[in-house]
Parts: structure tokens; sequence; C-alpha cells
């Protein structure tokens, strides 16, 4: 389930903005328990690529090798609305169950 | 006092560590995670104040170990790629929509058969079936959540297609299905699935 999740905080930061790897899997380990480390990050980047949510390009960086970028296609737009409606269902299906057992 | 080519010998040992651990990938795909990570370190390097031994060693610590990267590479390569050709789409959802009708007039048959004075032998089987886990297929595709759901005798009830792909993700995906993974079902029972049209919204 978390791998699922992750795929999809991708996507959100790469909705308002092209992210190039290193600065894509800084930001997922520095939110802290979401990815085991930053290396686990780039075979799902593959994935999301393969399934045609997200594209890469290539720009030169100001210091050091050309930078792969990633950017949301139409397709990874829709895949994140479609998410976000599921996940808010899940979470508050998941806490009122939750929340029911505590009390 | 380390040099600038001790700590280059750090990085390339830890690559060539994880080369050994993606041995079991596709060359291709090998490549390109390591060409990856390979600029990943060494953006990570440019962004240091100063390049020390223990600064590496953070580095490649945040990367983390190789055996980690296999088994998340490993994992998320088992699943076939989604078709994207739309013509296969198309011909998966004939193909489903034939095996609806299929059950459908199947179905019929039973409720007939039942009502011509079969029904007696109805309670009986009922407490011999065996339950089975509903595999989750939402997100896959109907071929592949046909194919996960007979794996466990389950059978694809009726498919509601979405008036059009706008809403929600790309087309002939599962959206939605009823009861939902993880609940328990008896062996031949129908699941009801939700699917992406490939028609665009207007």
């Amino acid at each position: 389930m978390r791998r699922g999740a992750i795929e999809y905080c991708v996507l959100a930061l790469l909705r308002d903005r092209d992210m190039y790897g290193f600065e894509l899997t800084r930001a997922l380990s520095t939110a802290g328990g979401l990815v085991a480390s930053e290396g686990t990050v780039y075979p799902l980047l593959t994935r999301i690529r393969q399934d045609g949510l997200v594209e890469t390009f290539w720009e030169p960086s100001p210091q050091g090798p050309p930078r792969r970028y990633y950017r949301l296609t139409n397709d990874g737009r829709l895949a994140l609305a479609t998410f976000r409606a599921q996940w808010r269902e899940f979470r508050d299906t998941v806490d009122a169950i939750v929340k029911g057992s505590d009390e | 006092m380390t040099t600038n080519s001790d700590l280059d010998q750090i990085v390339e040992q830890y690559l060539s560590r994880l080369k050994v651990a993606l041995a079991d990938l596709p060359a291709e795909r090998r490549q390109q995670l390591i060409d990856s990570i390979t600029d990943h370190i060494s953006e990570a390097r440019v962004a240091l104040s100063a390049n020390s031994e223990v600064a590496i060693r953070d580095i490649l610590d945040r990367v983390g170990q190789p055996a980690d990267i296999a088994a998340e590479a490993l994992t998320v390569q088992a699943p076939p790629p989604l078709s994207r050709a739309s013509s296969t789409r198309r011909a998966t959802i004939a193909v489903i929509a034939i095996v609806v009708v299929a059950l459908l007039v199947f179905g019929g048959l039973l409720v007939s058969r039942s009502n011509n004075g079969i029904r007696s032998t109805t309670t009986s089987t009922v407490t011999s079936v065996s339950m089975v886990v509903v595999p989750d297929v939402v997100r896959l595709t109907l071929g592949a959540a046909q194919a996960e759901l007979q794996a466990v005798d389950l059978l694809i009830g009726q498919v509601f297609i979405s008036a059009c792909a706008g809403s929600p993700g790309p087309p002939g995906v599962v959206t939605s299905q009823a009861p939902v993974g993880g609940s328990s079902s008896a062996k031949g029972s129908q699941i009801r699935l939700t699917v992406t049209s490939s028609k665009s919204c207007p």
C-alpha cells in the first residue's frame, strides 16, 4: 500500500513544476517515513514513466552532468486526481474504524 | 587525509556492489538504474560544501543498501506494463463483454432451473461453499483483473464502463470493484467492476 501511495506523492510533487531525479528523491526522503532510501525511488520513477504517467527530458545543469527532468503527463494528472478522491474516501473510512475501536 | 580519488573510489565500490545486486534485472533496466543513481550521487556531491569521507558515506547511506534498491526494482518490475494500444484494449473489453453476457445468460438459466423445482438442493450447497479472499484489482487492466480473479476462482460480474476517459485515469483500467479487495467471497461468485472508457470526454 505504501508503494502505491508513494507513486502518487511523486505525481503530486510534479504537479506544480518539473523536477530532476535528485531533487525529487531528496524531497521524498526528507518528508520522512515515506521511502526506505533515496535509491529505492528510482525503480518507481521508471515504472510510472513506462505507465505514461510522467515523461522525461534532459536539461543541462549549471554544475555537473545534465539532469533528467520528470514532467507530469495528462494521464498522470488524471491518475493523481482519481487517487486524491479515492484516498480521501479510504482515509475517512479507516479513520472512522480506527477511532471507533479507541473509544 | 582522504584525497578526492579515495572518495571517488568509495563511490565506485558502492556502484559495483549495486551492479552485483541488480544482476537479475534485464541489462537495459539495470544500466538505466545505475545511470540514474550515478547522476544522483554526482548531484549530491556537487551540493556538498566540503568533500569529506563522512559526507560521501552519508550520501551513500541516503541512497540506501543495494539489496533494498534491487528488491524494489524487482518488485516494481513484476507486473507487466499496461497495454497502451487502444485496439488491444477494445478487444479486451469486447472479450469481457462476451463473458458478462455469457454469465448473465447462464445465471438466467440457473434461476429458471431453480424455479422449476431444484430449489431444495440450494440450502445444503450454500453451507459447504468455500470462501476466498477477493484480490484488489483496482488499477489493473480488465484482462489482468480477470486473470487475478480467475486465479482464486472468482468471476467477473457486471462491468460498468465510465462515461468517458476524462474521469478517472487511463482507459480500460479498473477504477473500482465490489466486493472490494481484501474482503472474502464464496468461490465462483462475481465481482462487479467499473472501468474507464476509451472515449475522450467532450
